[in-house]
């Protein structure tokens, strides 16, 4: 039998994908979020199976992501932290990326599904948003856990996943986390401010060690 | 100002007459035009009076909101065409549901008392005590001419989309009224051969009640349902899993098991997490099963995409 090497993805040659990617961020940003990106969906190797774009969409193309709803300055200001806990949910960000797979489906006719936020069988996410986010080029895996977006740090994500061959973004060159200051603190005491923080011998839930890495310094 | 009359009467401005039936057919368009623009898929206006032929007293419109003199009623898809294809059933449960029909319905009933000065509401579509609606949102869409009853779990079905989620907002603003739908919508003529030939439809075919499932009925000579029967409390087992009432089940389970290792269990349990997850989100709550849908050849041309 012969393999089937060809893809199966029909496009529209009507459309410009590059365009339609600008006409989908300036969407997205108009409607919220704060970063968008985008992941080839080929590219969740990493994920287990299962857990890939293609198992959740058959033939997808890409991972759209987005980003934002972070906690304003104000928020982390309050010395009542708790405020936090009902005002900055993530609630938001997943409206918009439910908006956004809509708008694909509605403005160029491609398939796109929004990845929900809450956990499938044996409490397992559908597929790691945060992987999407770094695969977007969104940010980077951090010490203190969360995907940090280069300039804004902290925020959430949501992802869409589609059959619109969407140019990718990739995953960002270096990273954003450990900050030059964080690692100047490293050399000085052996800690960054999120492990010290939290540290996790002494109870709390972070522990980490930087690696010797040539570049950060040049970084701003 | 006497240059303005000099002009030959045939380039004098033209003067537009207004009537009271312009006047209502330019609002009814304001009001359909901005729950389109709210996210509505489909509008329908009714006439409140066509709920005096069907539903009890108590639950007309003019219970909820006296001197309502229209109901719009908006339709809003749930899941993407992505999601309906997507080989993970359980994606539906999550996203199935997205309130777009409520958003706009609140939208329109804000619109009407803004920009026109009339009392307007949105209905209450959930049992406020015991099981009744007090306002039936299925009644709400045939009478707005947006659909008709199907073989599938009685689910009114719109012509162009199908499964839709309707919402309705109660005016006292005088709107002009959208025709019933004089076709039904079910059965599709695809299920009629279906039925002639194999005594089953698709969507009875997914869901037998002779073989555990929900739906059975039959199709007269003439293309028309005959008869339905729905088992809403199989559906219900099926359907609705997670949500207020799994939780209080589990909730009655968990505290009553003396052992306390597999009380822990419970808790710790995909069944009471989701459940959890199901009514504080509330949106995972309303539908888990679409499977009869799934197999409706009615819209589905509208989810065929790239």
């Amino acid at each position: 039998m012969k393999a089937r090497t060809k893809s199966r993805a029909k496009t529209d040659p009507k459309i410009n994908f590059s365009d339609a990617k600008t006409q989908l961020e300036a969407i997205a940003t108009r409607s919220g979020a704060a970063v968008c990106g985008v992941a080839a969906a080929a590219a969740f190797g990493a994920a287990p199976e299962g857990r890939r774009p293609a198992d959740l969409l058959p033939r997808a193309q890409s991972v759209f992501v987005i980003g934002g709803a972070q906690p304003r300055a104000g928020d982390w200001q309050s010395p009542n932290y708790q405020h936090m806990e009902v005002t900055t949910t993530s609630d938001r960000i997943q409206s918009l990326a439910l908006k956004m797979a809509k708008t694909i489906e509605e403005k160029y006719g491609y398939y796109a599904v929004c990845v929900p936020a809450g956990v499938d069988l044996g409490q397992q996410a559908f597929m790691s948003i945060a992987m999407a986010a770094e695969l977007a080029g969104c940010g980077s895996k951090s010490l203190a856990g969360p995907v940090l977006h280069s300039t804004l740090g902290f925020m959430y994500f949501g992802a869409v996943i589609t059959t619109l061959p969407l140019p990718a973004d990739g995953p960002l060159e270096n990273p954003v986390c450990p900050a030059p200051e964080c690692v100047t603190m490293y050399e000085a005491e052996g800690v960054t401010p999120c492990t010290r923080v939290c540290p996790i011998r002494s109870g709390g839930c972070l522990g980490g060690k930087i690696e010797k890495w040539p570049h950060y310094r040049a970084r701003v | 100002m006497s240059h303005k009359f000099s002009q030959p009467l045939e380039h004098a401005p033209e003067v537009q007459t207004l009537t009271i039936e312009s006047v209502v057919a330019s609002r009814t368009r304001k009001v359909k035009e901005y729950a389109l623009k709210t996210g509505a898929d489909v509008v329908g206006i009714a006439d409140p009076a066509r709920w005096d032929e069907f539903a009890p007293e108590s639950h007309r419109p003019e219970a909820i909101l006296p001197g309502t003199r229209s109901v719009v009623v908006v339709g809003a898809r749930g899941p993407t065409a992505g999601a309906w294809r997507s080989a993970n059933h359980r994606l539906m449960e999550i996203n199935g549901y997205d309130f777009r029909n409520d958003v706009s319905s609140h939208l329109v009933a804000d619109m009407i008392e803004r920009d026109f000065d009339h009392q307007a509401m949105q209905s209450p579509s959930l049992p406020t005590s015991g099981h009744e609606p007090p306002l039936s949102m299925m009644l709400a869409a045939v009478l707005a001419g947006l659909g008709t009853r199907s073989l599938a779990a009685n689910i009114i079905l719109n012509p162009k989309y199908g499964l839709l989620y309707y919402s309705a907002t109660l005016s006292t603003l005088e709107m002009d009224f959208d025709p019933l739908l004089e076709q039904d919508v079910c059965p599709h003529p695809m299920c009629v051969k279906s039925f002639e030939r194999f005594g089953k439809t698709p969507c009875l075919a997914a869901c037998p009640s002779d073989d555990g499932g929900c739906l059975d009925g039959s199709i007269s000579e003439e293309g028309r349902i005959e008869y339905s029967y729905f088992d809403r409390e199989r559906c219900v087992s099926r359907a609705m899993n997670f949500g207020i009432n799994s939780f209080q089940k589990a909730m009655v389970q968990i505290v009553t098991e003396e052992n306390e290792e597999k009380q822990e269990k419970m808790i710790d349990s995909d069944f009471f997490t989701r459940s959890c997850s199901a009514i504080t989100h509330y949106k995972e709550s309303v539908a888990q099963c679409f499977e009869c849908m799934r197999v409706c050849p009615i819209g589905r041309a509208e989810r065929k995409l790239k």
